[in-house]
């Protein structure tokens, strides 16, 4: 796919068979309302039991967030499933009010960096309207409530001149079946083919700069950690090469060994082969094994 | 499904889960669940991918882990923060169990002993110190921890009534933060034990793990030059446990 597209549909049941049916062509998203504490218990659940299935979180903002909700939110993004674009995790806020939407924002971009995920990406888009102009942008422009809209969206958003790694959001108003969820992928798909066949230099170029993207970011995330791990090791080297564990047993070995007369160490050496502790041999040779395994 | 007996909380910064879930496959005897977090910073962890948990491992097929619950961390308070996300997550799930038992995979390659240390505290898991950790339990209501013989340690001078140790004053900071008062300062070192569920999810249930994490150090921090959450939190996690009148045991 061209593009990262979200979508979330209908009433969530994730006990219901079949909640996770869409393929690759896009993300679901789980709709979660901070006053509905139930709703967010069962949607970890299914995404605990679901862990082969990517899904992102889009948060309804009607109300300042309690806490609680705030606590088990960032308790998703612990999930390996929890879908990242380049490295990234990506969540969704809605709501009429922008006051609340930015200070929801502001608390949930606080805590999750408490917890050591600075790379969040929130997104709040702008309810779409048929008709509105068809541009590229870096972000989740638009809300889309329904799929045929979406999709008119989208096939003219190919047309346009940069049209592949952008985010879309789609929160389908009414329940969205196996069968609505397939013709959604297939349309998706006979978009981007659309621009496959008629620009399939372009084409090519988009597919090719999503995955060089992709490689950049998890190679500058793996410099990082190559440079982390460095670091550590220098530290490791300093505690080893100062007062430690190192030099402890070098003294114990000089005042309970060294200190011993020579004569004495060799009839310790004796005693040892008596005790079966080392092969007789290795007394009078360097090159046999000297001690038993 | 037999209810599991055991949560098992292992935190991986060197990778190899493949290695790993074939070590629980195989040690593990008695129903249990599996919590299992990577660090996803580390860079262990970068190279060795988590396609595992996609499809490679089948619980409770042919072993006695009912469910194995993944996440991923960064690396913030080392294996105690990773510790702190599993406990959220049991908490979450609400998976209860009568026992859990700590885990990670631990190298402390700036240690002279490390293999042996590691060797020592990695045996607690097998299944015949398993077995007779679950009796002490059983037989000794007031057993809080089990670990192995030589793998506790004690900083507390009663003469100077402090810890000998850079984590003094945190310990002190932290005790009275959380109401953690106990007679005996005895800890496991290493943080690898069985221990009863009961004094662990009370605590956690008025003090949030994520809560406590937030306090912990970013990175593969050390104390041997000055005090850490992270290393203080190491010791209280015992504490929390002996503090509600509940003894370590070890064998």
């Amino acid at each position: 796919m061209l593009n990262h597209i979200f979508v979330s549909y209908g009433e969530p049941d994730f006990n219901k068979p079949g909640y996770d049916i869409p393929g690759a062509a896009f993300c679901p998203v789980l709709l979660l309302e901070p006053a509905v504490a139930a709703l967010t218990a069962s949607a970890y659940q299914y995404c605990s039991e679901n862990i082969a299935q990517p899904f992102s979180i889009s948060v309804f903002v009607n109300t300042p967030l309690p806490p609680a909700f705030t606590n088990q939110l960032i308790s998703f993004f612990f999930m390996p499933s929890y879908c990242r674009i380049n490295q990234q995790r990506i969540m969704f806020l809605t709501g009429a009010q922008i006051d609340l939407l930015d200070a929801a924002r502001e608390t949930i971009l606080q805590q999750a960096s408490r917890q050591g995920i600075d790379n969040l990406l929130m997104y709040s888009p702008e309810l779409y309207v048929p008709g509105m102009a068809v541009t590229p942008q870096n972000e989740a422009g638009y809300l889309f409530t329904d799929s045929a809209g979406f999709t008119d969206y989208y096939q003219a958003f190919m047309k346009t001149n940069q049209p592949y790694n952008h985010i879309f959001y789609l929160q389908h108003a009414g329940p969205l079946n196996g069968a609505g969820l397939q013709s959604l992928a297939e349309a998706i798909n006979t978009a981007e083919c659309h621009l496959k066949t008629n620009q399939p230099g372009l084409y090519e170029l988009a597919a090719e700069m999503q995955m060089l993207l992709n490689d950049h970011e998890t190679l500058k995330k793996k410099y990082q950690a190559a440079e982390n791990e460095i670091n550590n090791y220098k530290s490791h080297l300093e505690i080893m090469r100062s007062a430690h564990q190192a030099k402890e047993l070098q003294e114990y070995y000089n005042n309970e060994y060294e200190v011993l007369p020579l004569w004495f160490k060799r009839l310790g050496h004796i005693v040892k082969v008596i005790t079966g502790k080392r092969h007789f041999r290795s007394l009078f040779s360097d090159n046999v094994k000297k001690y038993k395994d | 499904m037999i209810n599991p007996v055991c949560s098992i909380f292992f935190h991986n910064y060197y990778g190899s889960h493949a290695s790993w879930m074939d070590y629980f496959a195989k040690t593990i005897s008695f129903p249990s669940n599996l919590y299992y977090n990577m660090v996803e910073d580390s860079m262990y962890n970068l190279a060795d991918a988590e396609k595992i948990f996609t499809g490679g491992f089948k619980p409770g097929q042919q072993n006695q882990i009912n469910k194995v619950i993944v996440r991923q961390s960064s690396n913030k308070g080392k294996d105690i923060g990773g510790k702190m996300v599993l406990l959220d997550a049991c908490s979450q799930l609400n998976l209860p169990t009568r026992y859990g038992l700590f885990l990670h995979d631990k190298k402390s390659p700036y240690k002279a002993n490390n293999t042996t240390w590691t060797t020592n505290l990695l045996a607690i898991a097998e299944d015949g110190f398993s077995r007779k950790a679950l009796r002490l339990f059983e037989d000794h209501p007031n057993t809080g921890i089990v670990t192995a013989t030589g793998n506790t340690s004690n900083e507390y001078d009663h003469g100077m009534q402090s810890f000998k140790s850079n984590n003094n004053v945190l310990l002190t900071e932290l005790q009275k933060r959380f109401a953690i008062s106990t007679d005996s300062f005895q800890y496991v070192t290493g943080t690898m034990f069985w221990f009863r569920m009961e004094p662990i999810s009370q605590f956690f249930k008025k003090y949030p793990p994520l809560q406590i994490r937030e306090m912990l150090e970013q990175g593969n921090i050390m104390d041997e030059y000055a005090g850490t959450y992270t290393h203080s939190w190491e010791r209280l996690l015992c504490w929390i446990i002996t503090g509600q009148q509940y003894s370590i045991k070890t064998i």
